[in-house]
């Protein structure tokens, strides 16, 4: 067990360095003058030398890896120009919004993916399983920038439902910042106009993720539920006359668990992916609109630091499935060892 | 990884019969899009018509118009050679070098196996699409910078699939066979192994189409590919955005042409799917 989990830990930290290489790379190898990509697009020729020398791109290609592995290593992901500040004090002020719309939309899609599949998987081939199986085709399809536009269309320009985006409303006060999470912080504060305020903003954003994951989660979920059902030993549960919520509940959920969580971990890479592109047709200030805002304006080190910080991210939540592996299914640890 | 991929396969007969049918119907289409685009257009795609702006749908302009009076529907036919013929090209070009990296890797010794195979996890260890924009916005931006971003996240996932198909098919009777009689590795991976590799390759090809199209769309969308005034369907959905609470035929139509198109190739893999298991 400790042996697979520290081969676990040794991969993630490959899959760190690897990006940093990565990351090295287009920044300095790939663009022809990396201190002008640095400067950005309308920076004068001074400026330009004064980046070159301060960021030590003068100096051989090997001598800069150095300097920049160290410079990771101290959490130094450069400066942005849009901002004029260090892109990891930005960062730390816009993770807190990209998590909140992260955790929430995650709970929701594993909520309702697993109810889809449960339902889908009671009568394999019926018209439940049909229905959902359509539903979940087109969801694959649809681009996630296009169905977060449509919500908005119908939410807010026809229903006036739900707020057009941002996280809330500039008028008014918002609550102090304990955890950076709006929903908890408006709680601590005992407002609940503010909850329900946060609530609302947080609805379309979460329901485009939600959709879009819906699609593959549902199907893996009621491949490995099917899988499990076909068992002998659920036969033999059944043939003891245990109820079916029982049988579903006790004995198939526990062994259909792990296929489930390596799928719903592929999922969460993916929706990293998605929230970027669901922050900037909401207007949500996370990380992936910042890094989204940077980029319109040529300054490409938010960008870098965002490819980093989620692969980080995305390393943590493969190690922590890792961990619950052995935990829903004690088989797994004679074979991790 | 432990649910094979044909389990998780959903397909149902019955469904099916009505649904193939529309789906190559809707191939057919896109060819000809793609292919004759001037004859099916009826308006120009570029030439400005500020007249005629944002103009609902009408019997003239049967998606509408755009802020500058183009004809939407014309634009989308336009559009149709970059933005499918972009994830086309990314997913052919992945798929040639997946099975190329794939075979070789599956034939190799195992301690040069092991190490290429580990340089194909560490592509899975990234969440793609922010390393793609990654690599997009270093590039600079276009489509040419969207499509290779695009295909360095894609080859891993068919150099994973190639390798296991030529370790399953390296021990089957028929390449033992020939083994036995002398027939070198090479002749045995051309004529014993990848023939059978590549009807599984199709299958995977035809469904990732529809995938690459929604990525190449997304990324063209954050800006980073095409540039206006090229009718790209991901730019379409872009430039719609200040305008798509009062003209939500500018929306509408171009998003929905992508989601046809993507769920068209999957109903169409999917049949290939169950085709070969069959």
């Amino acid at each position: 067990m400790i042996a697979f989990l520290f081969k676990r830990l040794v991969w993630g930290l490959v899959v760190l360095i690897a990006v940093a290489v990565i990351t090295f790379f287009l920044s300095r190898v790939v663009p022809a003058d990396p201190a002008a990509f640095l400067a950005g697009q309308n920076a004068s020729e001074e400026t330009v030398q004064r980046i070159r020398i301060e960021h030590g791109l003068d100096r051989p290609l090997p001598e800069q890896f150095a300097s920049y592995m160290i410079g990771l290593a101290k959490g130094d992901l450069g400066e942005s120009i849009r901002t004029r500040r260090s892109v990891s004090t930005d960062l730390k002020q816009y993770l807190p919004a990209t998590l909140e719309l992260l955790i929430v939309s995650f709970v929701l899609y594993l909520a309702i993916s697993f109810s889809l599949a449960v339902l889908a998987a009671r009568r394999p081939g019926g018209a439940v399983d049909g229905a959902i199986r359509l539903i979940t085709m087109i969801g694959t399809g649809i681009p996630v920038f296009w169905l977060g536009m449509t919500l908005q269309f119908f939410f807010f320009y026809k229903l006036h439902w739900l707020p057009l985006g941002s996280r809330f409303p500039i008028r008014e006060t918002a609550p102090p910042v304990i955890s950076g999470f709006l929903l908890i912080d408006s709680l601590l504060a005992g407002s609940l106009s503010a909850f329900l305020v946060s609530l609302k903003h947080l609805a379309l954003p979460a329901a485009t993720i939600v959709v879009n994951l819906l699609a593959v989660g549902t199907r893996l979920s009621r491949a490995a539920l099917i899988q499990e059902q076909s068992r002998l030993y659920v036969r033999t549960a059944r043939g003891k006359g245990l109820s079916p919520n029982r049988i579903l509940f006790k004995h198939i959920l526990r062994n259909a668990l792990s296929p489930i969580l390596t799928a719903t971990t592929m999922q969460f890479g993916y929706m990293i992916s998605w929230v970027i592109l669901v922050e900037v047709i909401f207007d949500w200030p996370g990380i992936g609109l910042y890094a989204y805002q940077s980029f319109q304006v040529f300054d490409y080190s938010p960008v870098i630091a965002l490819a980093i910080v989620s692969t980080a991210g995305f390393v943590i939540i493969n190690l922590v499935m890792d961990l619950l592996y052995p935990v829903i299914d004690p088989r797994v640890q004679s074979v991790g060892s | 990884m432990s649910i094979s991929t044909q389990l998780t396969r959903w397909t149902i007969a019955r469904p099916r019969g009505v649904l193939l049918p529309l789906a190559l119907l809707m191939v057919v289409i896109l060819a000809a899009f793609t292919l004759l685009p001037g004859l099916i257009a009826p308006h120009d795609p570029i030439a400005l018509a500020m007249a005629d702006r944002l103009k609902p749908p009408s019997l003239t302009h049967v998606f509408g118009t755009d802020e500058g009076g183009r004809d939407v529907f014309s634009r989308i036919v336009y559009g149709t050679r970059y933005s499918l013929g972009v994830a086309i090209a990314i997913v052919f070009a992945s798929a040639l070098f997946g099975v190329v990296y794939g075979a070789v890797s599956g034939m190799a010794r195992q301690s040069i196996d092991n190490l290429m195979m580990r340089i194909v996890d560490l592509f899975f260890g990234f969440p793609a699409l922010v390393l793609a924009l990654a690599v997009a916005a270093s590039i600079g931006r276009g489509l040419d910078s969207v499509a290779l971003s695009l295909a360095i996240i894609w080859w891993p996932g068919y150099a994973r699939l190639v390798r296991g198909e030529v370790l399953r098919l390296r021990e089957r009777p028929h390449v033992e066979a020939a083994r036995a009689l002398g027939v070198s590795e090479m002749t045995i991976l051309r004529r014993h192994i990848i023939p059978f590799v590549i009807q599984e390759v199709n299958v995977r090809v035809t469904t990732d189409i529809g995938y690459a199209l929604v990525a190449v769309t997304a990324l063209s969308f954050l800006g980073l590919g095409a540039n206006s005034p090229t009718p790209e369907w991901g730019l379409l959905i872009r430039d719609s955005r200040p305008y798509f609470g009062s003209a939500w035929w500018y929306l509408v139509f171009p998003g929905t042409m992508i989601m046809l198109t993507a769920t068209a190739f999957s109903l169409i893999g999917d049949a290939l799917a169950s085709r070969r298991a069959a």
